[in-house]
């Protein structure tokens, strides 16, 4: 072999050494790259990404087991309620009771005043009035209970929705947390692995390239 | 729901099956006896229980929210399931799970 063909070998080979080295750079960057993910613009590293995840699916645990309990409790004090409200309308139907015992003696006392001639007559008098009055309350008692009844109506409505919310059984998503957490941690030790290889691949590059230069630096001397 | 043995201070409940909406009347009725008494310490048996919903995670929650603070409620013997569920819902860090 002439000195010309060994120094273009040596060239040649010196040449492959610097890709060798080169690639080893690239390896060492890109396994460097792999335990970081760009979220929201910014770099960051997978275990800060994991962390960031994991406080998300907290989160959405948390709300769904809020609105678990504030359904229920909806649904108790709508059942309170309508408790409340049975008792306000047996109230009403007692005055109207009472109404209509108030209104036969107001009858009674008409009569009676009617038999006591001129002298009962001031209490006739007294006697329509408390008819009158016993009218006004009978209205009165009317209202109550249909204003009751529309009141309760809401109520029933209100209770039917907040079923619809109570009885959503939400625990697939609560368990969604355990498989999204698994895999998560599947991705990170794929990564990771990743990383590894990348990282040994470049380590080995580096060497061979310095392999090659101190074979043509022992070469050339 | 079932308040079983009840000591002065304390009180026992067993739940056992199914734990979902469908128990919320006999919930309130147990919860509303709860409330009239001073108690120091409310133990939930859960070694019949076989499944809970979330409906009965909102209501323990509930439970926890409405019986005064100084009153310790503890959750023991829950079946595997429903100690996942227990766990993975981090109602072991409101209650103290045996």
């Amino acid at each position: 072999m002439t000195n010309i063909e060994n120094e273009h070998l040596s060239h040649e080979i010196s040449r492959m050494a610097g890709i060798l080295r080169l690639q080893s750079d690239q390896l060492y960057e890109i396994s460097q790259s792999a335990d970081h993910v760009i979220y929201q613009h910014k770099n960051i590293a997978l275990s800060e990404f994991s962390e960031l995840f994991q406080s998300t699916l907290n989160n959405s645990v948390d709300q769904v087991l809020l609105t678990a309990k504030l359904a229920m409790d909806m649904v108790f004090t709508l059942k309170q309620a309508t408790k409340q409200l049975g008792a306000l309308e047996s109230f009403v139907v007692d005055i109207q009771k009472i109404n209509k015992q108030t209104n036969l003696l107001s009858l009674n006392a008409t009569i009676e005043a009617m038999r006591a001639g001129d002298e009962g007559k001031s209490f006739a008098v007294v006697a329509e009035e408390v008819k009158a009055v016993s009218l006004t309350i009978n209205r009165l008692a009317q209202s109550m209970y249909l204003k009751i009844d529309d009141i309760t109506q809401s109520i029933r409505k209100a209770f039917d929705t907040v079923n619809k919310v109570a009885t959503k059984d939400m625990t697939q998503n609560l368990l969604a947390q355990e498989k999204l957490e698994s895999m998560m941690r599947s991705l990170i030790r794929k990564n990771q692995n990743i990383g590894h290889v990348l990282q040994e691949n470049a380590k080995i590059s580096e060497n061979l390239s310095q392999e090659i230069n101190q074979i043509i630096g022992e070469h050339s001397s | 729901m079932n308040t079983q043995k009840t000591q002065d201070k304390h009180a026992h409940i067993k739940l056992s099956g199914r734990f979902t909406y469908n128990e919320h009347e006999s919930f309130q009725n147990s919860l509303e006896a709860l409330l009239e008494r001073e108690l120091t310490e409310v133990t939930i048996d859960l070694s019949s229980l076989k499944f809970i919903d979330s409906a009965g995670l909102g209501m323990l929650l509930l439970m926890r929210d409405k019986i005064p603070a100084h009153t310790h409620i503890s959750l023991s013997g829950a079946q595997e399931q429903v100690r996942k569920i227990l766990t993975l819902t981090h109602l072991d860090q409101v209650f103290t799970l045996h």
